[in-house]
Parts: C-alpha cells; sequence; structure tokens
C-alpha cells in the first residue's frame, strides 16, 4: 500500500513543524539585529521593515555595521547584495522542484528563500516522494520564518536595550547552523566540500566586499564533486 | 535615504533569490551543476559558520576563545541527538558556562 498524496495543508503543516525547532536559534538572533540596528543609529521604522524588505538575517546585521561604520550607501547595497549571493545557490537547488509553478508563486517563494527555510525544504524534496503540493511545504517554512523574523526585530527594537550584549545571543546562528549540517556529513566528499569551504572562508575573510562566503561556499562545492568522481574512478579500476 | 539603500539591499537579495527560478522556468539545469549543488549544504554552512566560531574581531583566535569548546559540544550533540533546539541550548550553556567561570 503507498501512502496517498500529501495535501495542500498537509504539505503547509509539515513545514511549519519541521521549521518551528530552528525558532529558537532565530528569534534571539532577530532580537539581536533589533538591538544593532537601532544602536547603529537607524530610524526604528526602517530597522522594522528591514525584516520585511530585505529578509535575510546575516546580511541585515552587516548593514546595521556598515550604517555604524559610516559606510557609502551604494557600498552597503553592493555588500548586502554579495552577501545574498549564495542564495542564488539555492535558487539554482529549487528550478527543479519549482520550475513548473506560475510566476505569482515563483516569485513569492523566492522572495521566502532563506538559509533556513530552504535546507529544511530542501531535505523534504529530497528524501521524500514528490507530490503535486511539495511547494507548499517551503511556503510553510519560508512563513514560518517570516512570521518569527518580523515578531523578533519588533521585540528587539522594543526590548532589546536590556538585553546585556555579554549574553553572545549572536552565537545562536552558528549553533543553527551545525544542527543542519549534522545529518548532511554522510560520506567522504561531503567532507571534503566541508573542510574546503571553512579553511577557504577563514583564509579569505578580508577580501573586500565580504565575497568570502560565496567564493568559499563555490569552492566546497567543487572539492566535494572533485572527490565524488576520484572516488568512483578508483572503485572502477577494482 | 537610508531607505533607499535598504530597498537597494532588498531587490539584490530578492534577484539572488529569483535568479535562477526565472531564469531558468521549467526547463532542466544542466546535469554538471545539479552534481555541485548536491555539496551545496556542507560548502554553504561551513563557510558560513568557520569565521562565526573561530575568529574574534576578523582575527582567527583559537587560545582564549570560549566559541570554540562551546561549540564542538554542541557538534557532539549535534550528531548524536540530530535535535535542533537541543544542539542551540548545549552550545549557549556551554559558551555562558564557559564565561561565567573563565573570566
Amino acid at each position: 500500500m503507498t501512502a496517498p498524496t500529501p495535501s495542500r495543508s498537509e504539505e503547509f503543516l509539515t513545514g511549519i513543524r519541521e521549521e518551528a525547532p530552528l525558532l529558537i536559534g532565530i528569534f534571539p538572533f532577530g532580537m539581536v539585529f533589533g538591538v544593532l540596528g537601532l544602536e547603529a543609529g537607524m530610524d526604528p521604522l526602517a530597522v522594522f521593515f528591514m525584516s520585511s524588505i530585505v529578509f535575510g538575517g546575516a546580511s541585515q546585521v552587516i548593514f546595521a555595521q556598515m550604517v555604524s561604520a559610516g559606510t557609502s550607501g551604494i557600498i552597503i547595497a553592493g555588500t548586502v547584495g554579495i552577501v545574498n549571493l549564495r542564495h542564488a545557490l539555492y535558487s539554482a537547488s529549487m528550478v527543479q522542484y519549482l520550475g513548473h509553478l506560475n510566476r505569482g508563486w515563483r516569485i513569492l517563494l523566492s522572495y521566502l528563500l532563506t538559509d533556513e527555510a530552504f535546507f529544511i525544504s530542501l531535505n523534504r524534496l529530497e528524501t521524500r516522494p514528490h507530490g503535486p503540493y511539495q511547494h507548499y511545504h517551503l511556503l510553510g517554512t519560508g512563513l514560518t520564518l517570516w512570521t518569527c523574523w518580523q515578531v523578533a526585530t519588533g521585540t528587539g527594537i522594543l526590548i532589546g536595550a536590556a538585553l546585556p550584549p555579554s549574553l553572545g545571543l549572536g552565537f545562536a546562528i552558528p549553533l543553527t547552523f551545525m544542527a543542519l549540517l549534522a545529518p548532511m556529513i554522510r560520506h567522504k566528499p561531503s567532507v571534503v566540500a566541508l573542510i574546503t569551504a571553512g579553511s577557504l572562508s577563514l583564509l579569505t575573510q578580508n577580501l573586500p566586499w565580504n565575497t568570502s562566503v560565496i567564493i568559499a561556499a563555490l569552492a566546497g562545492m567543487i572539492a566535494g564533486a572533485l572527490t565524488e568522481d576520484i572516488l568512483r574512478k578508483k572503485d572502477g579500476r577494482g | 535615504m537610508i531607505w533607499i539603500v535598504i530597498i537597494m539591499a532588498g531587490l539584490m537579495t530578492f534577484a539572488a533569490r529569483y535568479s535562477m527560478i526565472g531564469l531558468f522556468g521549467d526547463r532542466q539545469i544542466p546535469a554538471s551543476m545539479k552534481r555541485l549543488l548536491g555539496y551545496i549544504g556542507p560548502a554553504v554552512m561551513a563557510a558560513i559558520i568557520a569565521p562565526e566560531v573561530l575568529t574574534v574581531d576578523g582575527i582567527i583566535t583559537i587560545m582564549d576563545n570560549p566559541r570554540i569548546p562551546a561549540f564542538i559540544g554542541a557538534a557532539v550533540v549535534a550528531f548524536l541527538s540530530r535535535n535542533v533546539p537541543l544542539t542551540i541550548l548545549t552550545g549557549m550553556l556551554l559558551l555562558w558556562g564557559m564565561e561565567f567561570f573563565f573570566s
């Protein structure tokens, strides 16, 4: 007996349920951004609406840091663009799952394509049977994250000044990624991808325009694929 | 002025997210690209995590960096439990514990 195809609401609710555990890391991070934005001297409304206009955690923190350093607007916007270039890779991964949808859906789901929603929904798309409503899963993860991010930013703006910076709440983000990463380390090539990207990201950190993450990520992906080739050739020869 | 910068930043972010989905539509992406994308998880996460954990103010810092032992503890929990909240809580508690006892 095959399982029945999940309905729209089943996919959507599964997305919400699977995104929920991450909020424990996202919420404090959103508050941290709210506080940093105010400390940078930005208008509270600008800080708040940045979370829906940009909707990209790490890049918003960098935005606030650059505002307080007095960086020019063009460089700030350009840097945010480069920091978020990795999302073009997510976009490429999603082509096979979302490409057939109408323009409205593609625009909406692209807007919601953040790190934490993407990786949770990618896991569903790669590991469970395809269904006609699988895009509702990404709608569920994306909207859950979006709502949490708006509320967290607002909370940070309102009460964040009471948070002592020594709490180190920003550390919640690498921890969240660690939790997502653990199940992805499945074989040697993925370990090679991880080590390559991590080391290169450290080495290229001081490159201008925050280009290090995208360079390191691309190098890691190439290193992983090459390792896969080498291992396959070895196996082929016996 | 700040609003223009925010909107520009938002448009660039959206452009990255929409780029491939918009460009390819229902056509297939090349097989070689698909294979590279198989490593997107470990590559992107390691690139984000490494500097967050191993540097202080942009400088690689191994000694006197409480984030490293806190992160290692959390990583062990992540691999054993596969539980997101437990991983985050372990890491934060270890960080706070270390800062409380060693500073």
